[in-house]
C-alpha cells in the first residue's frame, strides 16, 4: 500500500510547506529563548529555582 | 617496583611549530573549500553563475570543492591535531622534525596541484579520487612520510599505555593507505591522463568501498580520536567510560569496512553483496552512538560551561550532529528507504549534516582550543565565537532541511505514476524547476556557514596577534623513560618493545610495497577477459566514442547525470530497460554517477537527434526551458585531440578491452569517418557549417548517441 | 563480480591486521588498567619543568596595548 501512496502523490508542494513550518518553528524557538528581552535573566533565575527554599516570596 | 634513584628522567619538548603550520593551513583552505561550496551551490540555483567559463563550471568545481573540503580543510586539521595530541599522549616528540616539514609542504603542494589540475579538466572521473596519477603517487609518498613520523613515536614513547585516541589514529593511517592505493590503481595514458584498472561493476564496487571508507577513516575515525583527546581536555574531566571507548573503537573498525555497498543498492551489484552492505551499515549505528554517548557524557558536570565557552559549544553540537548523521546514515542504507532517497538531494543533505555538523564543528572546536594554547594567549573574543556558532548552526539547519525537502519532493515526482500506468511528470525538467527554490535556501545556508568561518579566522588571527614572544620557545617537560619504569620484563614484552622501533617503520613501508606490488601482479589476471561474463551484444567504444567519453568525464557530466537504471517501474518508463552488469564491462572508469540533478543518461542513445544534442550543449535552455545546466560553448571551438587517440586505445587494450590490431592502426581514420557522418547529418538537418567536423562537440555527440544502444535501447 | 575475489581478501587481511593488533594489545597489558589512562591524560602539565613565566591573562591585555601603541 505504501507503494500505491508513493506512486501517485499529487501534493508536491506539501514538502515545501513542511519545510516552512519546520524552519518557522526552529527560528521561533531560537527567538523565544534567546532574543526576547529579559529571557536571559528569566532562565538564569529558573536554573537556580530548585536551589531556593522559597525566600523570594 | 623501581625506586626513585633508578628512574631515568629524560627532558624533552614537543614540536608545536609543525602544529602551528597545520593550523594556518586549515584556516586558509577552510575558507577556500567553503567558498567553493557556496559558489557551486549558487551555480545550481542559477546557471548564470557558471559564467560560461570552462574552468568555473559546476562539473569542474564540484570535485575541487569535495577534494578541498576533505583533503585540504579537514586533512590539514587532522594532521596538526594528531601531531599535537599524539606527542602529548605518548610523551615524546614527533619522530623527525625534518619529515614533519616535508609532510607539511608536500601536502600543500598536493593541494595546489589539485587546485590547478581539476578546473583544467584533468580528472579520473571517480568521486573523491579525481586527482590524476602523478598526484596520487605524491599523496602516497606524503602519507608514508606521515606514517613514519607517527609510528616512529612509539619506540621513543615514555608512556606504556596507548590511549584510545591513538588507536583511532592508527586505524586511520593504516586503512587510508590501503584504500587510496587500491582505488587509485590506474594505467597512465599521458602525464595527466589515466584509465582506471577496473571497469563497470568491479569499478563501482571498489570505488564505493573506497568512497565510504574514506568517510569512515578520514572524516570519522580521526575525529573520534580527536574527540577522545580534546573533549576531556576541554572540560578537564576523564572520558565517561574508558571501557566503552575501547569497545567503541574495535567494533567500529571491524564493521565500517563492510558498509560500502550501501551506495550501490538496486544497482547491478549482486543481491547478497547489497544485503551485506545494508546489514553492516545498520549495525554500525550502535558503535557510532556508543562513541557519541561517551563524548557527550564526558561533558557531564560541565554543562554550565557549555553556555560560556565556545570550545564546548562546538563540541556539544558537533557530537550531537554526529549522532544524528550516524542515525540518518543507517536509515538511508535500508533498501526501502534507499529506494526513495538514492540519487536525490537527501543524500547531499546527509553528507553535509555529517561534514558541516560533525567535521566543521569539531574543526572549529579544536581550533578554538589549540590556538590559545599554541600561542600562549587567550581567545580574542568569545562573543565572535558565539556568533560563529549561531550562524553555522542556522546555516546548517537551512542546508539540511532544504535538501530533505528537495530530495523527497523530487523523488516523489519521479516515481509518480497515474492510473493509466503513465508517468505523472514525464518531463524531468518539471522536477528540477520544483526544487530550485530549495537550492536558493541551501546556498544561503551555506553562505552563513562560510560567514561564520571567516569570523572565526578573524578571531583566531587577532588572537595570534596577542601572542607573547615566549610562545615560540618550546616548553621543556620531564618524564622517566619507559625502560627505566619496568622492573622485570617478560620475554614477550621485550620482543614487542624492540618491534616497536625502526623495524615497525620498515614493516609499514614493506606492507605498502607488498600491497602495491601484489596489486599490479594479481589484478590483471583477475580482471582479464577470461573472467568476464561477456555478452556478445556489448561492444567496446569506437575511437570517436572513446574520445567523447573522455570529454564527458573531463567536463564532469557525471556530477549531475547518472548512468544506472534501477529495477523500478517508474525508472523503466522514464529511462528504459534496467542496467545489466554486462553492458558496463568496458567502462574504465564506470560512470554510474551518484546524483540526478539532470536525468539518467544510460539509454540516451538514439532518444534525441544529433541536432538536439548540438543545440543542447551550446545552450541547454534552447531545447529545455528552465534548465539549470551550464553552457558548454568551448566544445564548439576546441578541436578533437586525434594525436592521443592511438595511445588511449592501446592502454584500453592493455586493460582488457578487446580492440583488434587493425582497429588500433585505423583508429584516427575510423574516428574521422564517424565524425564526418555526424557532421553530414548536422549540416543537412541544422545547417551547421562543415568546419565543425573536427570539433570536440562531434565526439561528445558520438558518445551520447552510443549510450545504452547495445542492450535494450534504440539505435 | 570478480572484484569480490580481491576485495574480500583485502578487507579480511585488514581485519586480521586489526585482530592481531587487538591480541597484541591484550598481551601487552594495555587493557589491564582501564581507569588510570582516562585521568592521566589530563595531567600533562605536571610534567612541565621549565615554564616560560607567561601569565596569559595579564599578557593578553599587555599585548593588545602594545598593538594599539604601535599603530
Amino acid at each position: 500500500m505504501k507503494k500505491e501512496v508513493l506512486a501517485n502523490f499529487p501534493y508536491t508542494d506539501l514538502t515545501v510547506v513542511a519545510f516552512v513550518i519546520f524552519l518557522g518553528l526552529f527560528l521561533s524557538v531560537i527567538y523565544w529563548l534567546f532574543l526576547r528581552k529579559g529571557s536571559a535573566k528569566f532562565y538564569e533565575e529558573a536554573q537556580l529555582s530548585s536551589l531556593s527554599e522559597g525566600e523570594k516570596l | 617496583m623501581s625506586n626513585e634513584a633508578s628512574l631515568n628522567l629524560e627532558s624533552f619538548s614537543y614540536n608545536d611549530a609543525i602544529v602551528r603550520k597545520f593550523v594556518y593551513a586549515t584556516m586558509l583552505w577552510g575558507v577556500v573549500a567553503l567558498l567553493l561550496g557556496v559558489t557551486i551551490a549558487f551555480q545550481l540555483a542559477s546557471w548564470k553563475v557558471n559564467l560560461g567559463i570552462p574552468w568555473l563550471t559546476f562539473g569542474r568545481l564540484r570535485p575541487l570543492h569535495t577534494n578541498a573540503a576533505i583533503f585540504a580543510f579537514v586533512g590539514n586539521l587532522i594532521f596538526g591535531a594528531i601531531y599535537y595530541s599524539t606527542q602529548r599522549l605518548l610523551k615524546t616528540r614527533i619522530f623527525s622534525d625534518l619529515l614533519g616539514n616535508i609532510h607539511f609542504w608536500m601536502w600543500q603542494l598536493i593541494i595546489v596541484s589539485a587546485a590547478i589540475s581539476l578546473p583544467l579538466g584533468y580528472t579520473t572521473g571517480k568521486e573523491y579520487a579525481e586527482l590524476e596519477w602523478p598526484i596520487d603517487i605524491a599523496i602516497t609518498v606524503c602519507w608514508v612520510i606521515f606514517a613514519v613520523n607517527f609510528f616512529g613515536m612509539f619506540h621513543k614513547r615514555r608512556e606504556k599505555h596507548i590511549y584510545v585516541a591513538i588507536w583511532f589514529y592508527i586505524a586511520t593511517i593504516l586503512t587510508v593507505a590501503v584504500l587510496h592505493i587500491v582505488n587509485s590503481l590506474e594505467l597512465p595514458v599521458s602525464l595527466m591522463k589515466s584509465y582506471s584498472l577496473y571497469a563497470g561493476v568491479q569499478d563501482a564496487l571498489i570505488q564505493w568501498w573506497y568512497g565510504h571508507n574514506a568517510v569512515a577513516f578520514f572524516l570519522t575515525t580521526p575525529f573520534l580520536g580527536l574527540m577522545y583527546y580534546f573533549v576531556p581536555k576541554a572540560v578537564n574531566r576523564p572520558v565517561y567510560s574508558y571501557r566503552l571507548s575501547i569497545i567503541h573503537f574495535w567494533s567500529l573498525v571491524f564493521m565500517y569496512i563492510w558498509a560500502g555497498p550501501h551506495h550501490l543498492l538496486y544497482s547491478s551489484l549482486p543481491e547478497w553483496v547489497q544485503t551485506v552492505g545494508m546489514v553492516f551499515s545498520v549495525a554500525l549505528w550502535m558503535p557510532s552512538w556508543g562513541g557519541m554517548i561517551n563524548g557527550l557524557l564526558t561533558m557531564r558536570g560541565a554543562w554550565d560551561r557549555v553556555r560560556r565557552e565556545a570550545v564546548l559549544k562546538f563540541m556539544a553540537i558537533g557530537l550531537t550532529f554526529y549522532g544524528m548523521s550516524t542515525f540518518e546514515g543507517p536509515l538511508l542504507a535500508i533498501k526501502s528507504v534507499n529506494n526513495l532517497a538514492h540519487f536525490t538531494d537527501w543524500v547531499v543533505g546527509h553528507v553535509h549534516s555529517g561534514t558541516i555538523g560533525f567535521n566543521y564543528m569539531m574543526v572549529s572546536a579544536v581550533l578554538y582550543f589549540l590556538v590559545p594554547k599554541l600561542w600562549k594567549t587567550k581567545l580574542y573574543s568569545e562573543g565572535l565565537a558565539t556568533f560563529q556558532f549561531w550562524t553555522a548552526t542556522i546555516g546548517l539547519v537551512l542546508y539540511i532541511t532544504s535538501m530533505w525537502t528537495a530530495g523527497i519532493t523530487q523523488s516523489l515526482m519521479w516515481r509518480a505514476i497515474d492510473g493509466n500506468g503513465n508517468l505523472v511528470y514525464p518531463n524531468f525538467i518539471e522536477t528540477v524547476i520544483k526544487i530550485v527554490p530549495m537550492y536558493w535556501v541551501r546556498a544561503s545556508g551555506g553562505t552563513l556557514v562560510l560567514t561564520g568561518f571567516i569570523v572565526m579566522v578573524y578571531n583566531l588571527l587577532k588572537t595570534i596577534q596577542t601572542a607573547p614572544k615566549e610562545a615560540f620557545v618550546e616548553d621543556v617537560y620531564q618524564a622517566p623513560s619507559l625502560a627505566s619504569l619496568k622492573s622485570t620484563e617478560e620475554h614477550s614484552e621485550g620482543f614487542h618493545r624492540k618491534l616497536e622501533g625502526l623495524p615497525a617503520i620498515f614493516a609499514v613501508l614493506a606492507l605498502i610495497a607488498i600491497l602495491v606490488g601484489s596489486m599490479v601482479e594479481i589484478l590483471p589476471s583477475f580482471l582479464s577477459d577470461k573472467f568476464i561474463a561477456k555478452n556478445a551484444l556489448v561492444k567496446p567504444y569506437s575511437p570517436l566514442e572513446l574520445t567523447g567519453r573522455d570529454l564527458y568525464i573531463k567536463e564532469g557530466c557525471y556530477t549531475c547525470h547518472s548512468q544506472m537504471i534501477r529495477p523500478m517501474a517508474d525508472e523503466k518508463l522514464r529511462y528504459g530497460n534496467v542496467s545489466s552488469s554486462a553492458e558496463h564491462i568496458y567502462d574504465h572508469p564506470f560512470q554510474w554517477g551518484s546524483r540526478r540533478i539532470g536525468p539518467d543518461l544510460l539509454r540516451v542513445g538514439g532518444k534525441y537527434s544529433n541536432m538536439w544534442h548540438y543545440r543542447h550543449m551550446y545552450n541547454p535552455r534552447e531545447v529545455t526551458k528552465g534548465s539549470i545546466m551550464p553552457v558548454f560553448t568551448w566544445l564548439f571551438k576546441n578541436k578533437i585531440d586525434y594525436n592521443s587517440l592511438r595511445k588511449k586505445m592501446k592502454v584500453m587494450k592493455a586493460l582488457g578491452v578487446p580492440y583488434t590490431d587493425s582497429e588500433l592502426e585505423n583508429s584516427v581514420s575510423d574516428a574521422k569517418a564517424q565524425a564526418s557522418k555526424i557532421m553530414k547529418d548536422l549540416n543537412e538537418t541544422g545547417n551547421v557549417s562543415m568546419k565543425q567536423e573536427n570539433k570536440e562537440i562531434i565526439a561528445l555527440i558520438a558518445y551520447l548517441q552510443r549510450l545504452g544502444t547495445d542492450m535494450g535501447g534504440k539505435k | 563480480m570478480k572484484a569480490l575475489y580481491f576485495l574480500i581478501p583485502v578487507a579480511s587481511c585488514l581485519a586480521l591486521v586489526f585482530l592481531g593488533l587487538f591480541i597484541w594489545a591484550n598481551k601487552n597489558n594495555q587493557y589491564d588498567d582501564l581507569d588510570t589512562p582516562a585521568n592521566r591524560m589530563l595531567l600533562d602539565d605536571e610534567l612541565l619543568v621549565v615554564k616560560n613565566n607567561i601569565d596569559i591573562d595579564k599578557n593578553k591585555d599587555k599585548n593588545i596595548k602594545q598593538q594599539k601603541e604601535k599603530k
